[in-house]
This record gives structure tokens, C-alpha cells and sequence, in this order.
């Protein structure tokens, strides 16, 4: 065998074993990255927790793909050679020798005889893989995955979602047998699960418990409650939030007098109370949408109720006595100007629309 | 065809001759053996070299034994403020021809010899200095239209004293340009004075024995260019010349505030055959970066021009050397 085709395949060893570190290297690296991903999406998009599973996996299989993709590109033979110069300090004699090899020269023969010569070792003794280098990696895979399940926590806790599924099967078996509602709530509960958009559908599963349920209902409050208070910034799902607000915007932000005035009757013995209440009379806990920023109980926003068996706009289904699209389109161009008027962000925005969507009289279809 | 073993075996007598020529000019002059390796490695490469140190330290013995070692002719010019271009180069005399009649014929000057010491360049006139530079550059010197060329091998070793001004026209940039290496005479330590004392004092003198001729000298040269600088160690020595100019991007602080003018392209040169000369040294047919490192300070120092500001704060051209070096970083 010509003395260069030697010193290429005693380089290639080395090469090969150059790309399984770097690609080991890069893995480490490239899954921290896709956590941190994952992390994102779930910020942003609030996915349930089989998408963010497959977020998750996903984006590891890509960031290892990647990995493997860019260690095999980055570890060509001239890197290999600088490398293998520094480590066995061969004073740039590997690097001469790639670069001559071909030359056919007596000098440049004797410089790829002797590189041959020098690569006789085990490159794994020459390449480890390197735990130090790979620290910064370890670590940030540790605050990705700790922060990971901070913010899976945040929003939605594992135990309410599981409640959800329950509920929300629940409610639309019995929605289904009574008949009472025009849209199916056995297609809402299925979609509330498939999206798990936790606070809209929370509320309205809350909402077909409480009209269906009083018990599991307050149940469903409660754990609302908690959640509100641990989570000030964002959904409040408190009815007296519903109220503060309502009568902080008094002249804006009120769909009905009597709504209002039965919310604000309602809520007089806060949230637990209230809730258990509104459920009794037919009324959901209210949904704050308050202004990014605000407080959500003090900002303003739109307060309705959520329930199966009132419709938006806080006008009671049985006790008016008029059509449900009459209903449906006060309700909705209550909550289109009330959004209009306060710095809802786009995707709130989206929700709202979505949900009068969903819930569209027959003949708007 | 020159074969692999011929090769090894021109690098041993390279080797050989090398470490020779040391001992034998270490029989006169002591001490300083990074100086003799840089004036071996200069000669071997076939450049010129500038050599700066106080009156008594050894310059022109230093180049007189390189010259004893050697079986070369040597020629020595002690330039002074009158000594005239002609007196370097040589010129057409009126000389008898045998038919009875009369002729202009060249009579070649000093500079026509193998290894020439130009003792004190700086008290010569900027025009006799002026004499060197085409002798330097070309090896060939043109007299009235005619050009003569000078025998390889071929060296101009000038001493100057950086103390002594007065009366002295430092030498021009073009002209300190064409010095491969400048090298700097420190005075002897103690020991070293004590065995030069003993050297000088007693009764009997140290002679050196002439070794190699011309033709080794040659074929030696054209085998330090033969061996191989691959383009990342390359891309280095050009890395480090970069970095001595001001305006370069990778220009240290020091040499971006103390450098009027960084290293030429000549600078790169002499760095690069100079390494080829050490890895041969070192057994080795490759250039490598340490090579490069130990050349450059008498490669670079003479070809960085300070500014007003590093004369005034005492910032010399190895501190700014030294600065390039720590900041060159390998690929």
C-alpha cells in the first residue's frame, strides 16, 4: 500500500473516533437546547401535555439528528490532524503530511512515513470523550428540565387537567341526556380535552359541571382558586375578581343590569361561596380577560359568565325569554367592543373568537 | 533522482555542518549560543544579517570566526564617513592590455567575496550605504552598465553601535529591510567574561579549523528549501506579520498605539526559511509553529517601525514582538 493511502486510513481511525466525541458532545448540548424549545412552546402556546411531549420528543430527535449531522460535517481530516498535532505533540507533522501527501517527493514521503508512524496509537486513549467540556452542557440540561417543570406547574397542574378530563366527560354525558343545550357539550368537552387550553376550557367544563353538578362543581371552584391565587398575573377565575372588576368599569364593562346585579349578589360571599352559588343559579364562575400588565382583578376587561346554561353576556337563557341568536349576537358585539376597547393581546383575542365560534347559533352556520 | 535516504542523509551533513560551525566558533567566542544559532541559521539561509552591540562585546569576532570555520573568502570593510560607494563595489581601472594598449577593466571591491563584514555600516554615508542594498537584494552589483554577479554563497554581516551616534546616519528602512535577521550582542555575564579572559590573556591562542567549503554551503542551502510549511503554519507566520501593523484588525494594543510601519513581506520570508533551517535541526522536513515563535523576534525586531510615543515611553521592538507573539493564537 502507497505510504499516503497508510497515513489516510491511520488518520481515519482517528477521524471516526473524532466524530463519535463530537457528535457525543454535540447531543449533550443539542438536548439541553431542546428542552429549553420545548420550554418555549409550552410558554407561548400553552399545548396540553401530550403535545408538549411530543414538542419535547421531537425536538431531541431533531437537535440528536443535528448533532450527529454537524459532528460528521465539523470532523473532517484537517481538523482531525490539527487536533491529533496538538495532543501527541507532533509539532503540525500530521497536518504537513495530509496536506503533501500526494506531492510524491522524497521530503514529503518521509513527512507522511513518519505521521504514519506516529498515528500508531489508540485513538481512543488519544480522543476520550470529555466530561469537563461537556459540563456547561450537563448543567444547562439540569436548569432546562428544572425549568421544564416549573412552568409545566404554573399554568396548569397536573391534577386539574386530569379533573378536566374527568369532568369534562362527565358533563357532556349528562349534557347529552338532557338535551338542554343547542351545541353539543359531549363536542366541547372533546375539544376542551384535545386542546387542553387550560383556562378557557377549565372554565367551561366548570361551567357544564356547575349547571349539571352543583357538588363537583364547587369542587372545580375550589381548585379555580387556588389556582388564581397562585397565578395573580394571568386567568382569574374568581367571581369576585368578575365583580371588582365589573364595578370598576362600571359604565364600560357591564353586558346586563341584571347580570351584574345578580353577579355582584352572588359574589358578596367570595369565591368559594359564589362559586357554589352561581352554580345553583345557573351561573359559571366568571372569566376575567383582563389588560396585559394589570393586576386582572383591579384592570378592566370583559367579565361574563361561562356556563352551559347561561350565555355570554351574562343574559340568563331561561329567565329572559328571548332567542339564543338575539342572545348570541348582543353577547358577542359586547365582548367584540369591550375587547376593542382594552390592550387584549392577540392570541386573548383569538380565544374570545374561538369561543364565540364554537358556541354560533344554528342559523349563523 | 534524489531518493528519501539521500535526503536523511543531506539532513545529517546539514546537522553536522551546523553543529560544527558552532563548535568551532564556541573555540573564540564564548557565551551566547542563541546568538551563534540565529548568525549560523542567517548564513545558512544565504541572508545578511545586522549586528548591533556596545564597542568590546565580540561583533567582529563573531563574524570573523564564522568566516575562519568556513573555507569562504572573507572580506572586511570598516566603513567610515569617507569611504566612497566605489570602495565597496568596485570599479573600472585603466589597466595595461597585453597587445601594448591601454583598457578600462573592472576591479571588483570587497563585496565580491563570500562572507562580508561590514563593520560599523551606520558611520558610512547614506550613498555608500546605498552601494549595499543592490549587493544585498540581488547578489549582484552593476558598475557602469555592466553587471557583475557575486558568488553564492553569499553574506553581508554589518555591526553598529546603538550607543554611539554622533557622527552616524542611521540606516534607512529600505535598507534594514534587507537584513534577514537583526541580532543583538549582550554583554558576557561574569562566567562568560572569566572564560574570554582566560582565552584572551594566556599564552596560547584558540585556533578554529576551517570545515566545509562552498559547495556544501550550497547544496545545504537548497535542501533547507525543500522542506515542507503546511498552509495552517504558514498562515500563522503571515498571521504574526499582520499583526505588527497598526491598522490590522488582530494589531495588539502596543502595536496599534507604539507602530508607525509593521514587518514587510521580507519579514515573512525570513521567518519561514529560517524555521525550514531549524526543523532540519530538529530532525524534522516540516515547519512547525514553534519554529516560527523562535525566529521571530530576530526576523520582526528590525522591521517594526515605532512611533514618536513608543521612543518617548521606551517601548522597544521586542517588547512589541514579544506582544504579537503572547496575542498570535494557532488556528
Amino acid at each position: 500500500m502507497p505510504p499516503a493511502d497508510l497515513f489516510v486510513r491511520q488518520l481515519a481511525r482517528f477521524q471516526r473516533r473524532l466524530r463519535l466525541v463530537m457528535s457525543a458532545e454535540y447531543a449533550v448540548k443539542s438536548i439541553a437546547v431542546a428542552i429549553a424549545v420545548t420550554d418555549a412552546l409550552v410558554l407561548t402556546s400553552a399545548p396540553g401535555t401530550r403535545l408538549t411531549a411530543v414538542y419535547l420528543a421531537g425536538s431531541v430527535v431533531v437537535g440528536l439528528v443535528a448533532a450527529v449531522a454537524l459532528a460528521w460535517r465539523r470532523a473532517g481530516l484537517s481538523r482531525t490532524a490539527a487536533l491529533l498535532d496538538r495532543r501527541l505533540g507532533l509539532d503540525d507533522q500530521v497536518v504537513t503530511a495530509l496536506q503533501f501527501r500526494t506531492d510524491g517527493d522524497p521530503v514529503a514521503d518521509l513527512i507522511v512515513t513518519r505521521a504514519t508512524e506516529s498515528l500508531v496509537g489508540n485513538p481512543s486513549s488519544v480522543l476520550p470523550f470529555e466530561s469537563p467540556r461537556a459540563r456547561w452542557a450537563l448543567a444547562s440540561v439540569a436548569g432546562a428540565i428544572v425549568f421544564f417543570v416549573v412552568i409545566e406547574r404554573l399554568p396548569v397542574d397536573s391534577e386539574a387537567l386530569a379533573q378536566l378530563d374527568w369532568s369534562a366527560k362527565a358533563s357532556a354525558e349528562r349534557d347529552a341526556s338532557a338535551n338542554t343545550h343547542r351545541w353539543s357539550a359531549k363536542a366541547l368537552a372533546e375539544r376542551d380535552a384535545s386542546n387542553v387550553i387550560a383556562p378557557r376550557s377549565t372554565a367551561k367544563a366548570s361551567a357544564e359541571r356547575a349547571s349539571a353538578n352543583p357538588d363537583s362543581y364547587r369542587w372545580s371552584a375550589k381548585a379555580s382558586a387556588e389556582r388564581e391565587n397562585a397565578n395573580a398575573d394571568s386567568y382569574r377565575w374568581s367571581a369576585k375578581a368578575s365583580a371588582d372588576r365589573e364595578s370598576a368599569n362600571a359604565d364600560s364593562y357591564r353586558w346586563s343590569a341584571k347580570a351584574s346585579a345578580e353577579r355582584e349578589r352572588a359574589n358578596a360571599n367570595r369565591a368559594g361561596n359564589g362559586a357554589r352559588d352561581a352554580g345553583r343559579d345557573g351561573r359559571g364562575t366568571g372569566r376575567g380577560n383582563g389588560a396585559p400588565g394589570g393586576s386582572g382583578r383591579e384592570s378592566g376587561g370583559v367579565a361574563w359568565s361561562s356556563t352551559t346554561t347561561k350565555e355570554p353576556g351574562g343574559v340568563d337563557a331561561h329567565d329572559s325569554g328571548g332567542s339564543y341568536a338575539e342572545r348570541y349576537r348582543t353577547a358577542k358585539a359586547a365582548a367584540e367592543a369591550a375587547v376593542a376597547q382594552d390592550r387584549v393581546p392577540a392570541r386573548h383575542r383569538a380565544l374570545i373568537h374561538d369561543y364565540f365560534q364554537a358556541i354560533r347559533p344554528r342559523a349563523d352556520r | 533522482m534524489t531518493t528519501a535516504a539521500a535526503v536523511e542523509a543531506q539532513a545529517a551533513t546539514f546537522r553536522d555542518c551546523f553543529n560544527g560551525l558552532k563548535t568551532e566558533i564556541g573555540r573564540v567566542f564564548v557565551g551566547q549560543p542563541a546568538l551563534v544559532d540565529h548568525l549560523l541559521l542567517c548564513f545558512f539561509c544565504q541572508g545578511h544579517a545586522l549586528i548591533e552591540g556596545v564597542p568590546g562585546v565580540g561583533k567582529t569576532l563573531l563574524v570573523r570566526s564564522l568566516s575562519d570555520a568556513l573555507n569562504l573568502r572573507f572580506a572586511r570593510i570598516q566603513c567610515t564617513p569617507d569611504l566612497m560607494p566605489a570602495d565597496v563595489t568596485g570599479t573600472n581601472v585603466l589597466v595595461d592590455t597585453t597587445g601594448g594598449s591601454r583598457a578600462f577593466a573592472f576591479q571588483p571591491g570587497p563585496i565580491f567575496a563570500n562572507v562580508v563584514l561590514a563593520d560599523e555600516i551606520n558611520r558610512a554615508t547614506p550613498r555608500t550605504q546605498a552601494a549595499f542594498l543592490e549587493a544585498m537584494q540581488e547578489h549582484r552589483v552593476t558598475v557602469f552598465g555592466t553587471t557583475h554577479r557575486i558568488e553564492e554563497p553569499f553574506s553581508v554581516f554589518a555591526t553598529q553601535n546603538p550607543i554611539e551616534m554622533e557622527g552616524t546616519y542611521p540606516l534607512p528602512e529600505a535598507q534594514l529591510d534587507r537584513f534577514f535577521f537583526k541580532l543583538t550582542v549582550h554583554v558576557p555575564d561574569i562566567d562568560d567574561l572569566a572564560e574570554i579572559m582566560m582565552r584572551t590573556t594566556g599564552a596560547q591562542q584558540a585556533q578554529i579549523t576551517p570545515r566545509f567549503g562552498a559547495d556544501i554551503v550550497r547544496s545545504l542551502g537548497g535542501l533547507v528549501k525543500q522542506v515542507k510549511i503546511a498552509d495552517p503554519v504558514l498562515r500563522f507566520a503571515l498571521r504574526l506579520v499582520r499583526a505588527t501593523h497598526p491598522e490590522d484588525a488582530g494589531a495588539p494594543h502596543i502595536v496599534r498605539q507604539h507602530v508607525r510601519y509593521g514587518a514587510s513581506p521580507r519579514a515573512a520570508q525570513a521567518m519561514i526559511l529560517s524555521a525550514k533551517a531549524l526543523a532540519l535541526l530538529a530532525g524534522r522536513y516540516h515547519v512547525a509553529t514553534d519554529d516560527l515563535r523562535r525566529v521571530a523576534r530576530p526576523a520582526l525586531n528590525h522591521r517594526i517601525v515605532r512611533n514618536f510615543h513608543a521612543e518617548m515611553e521606551r517601548v522597544t521592538a521586542e517588547a512589541i514582538v514579544d506582544a504579537v507573539l503572547a496575542e498570535a493564537g494557532d488556528e
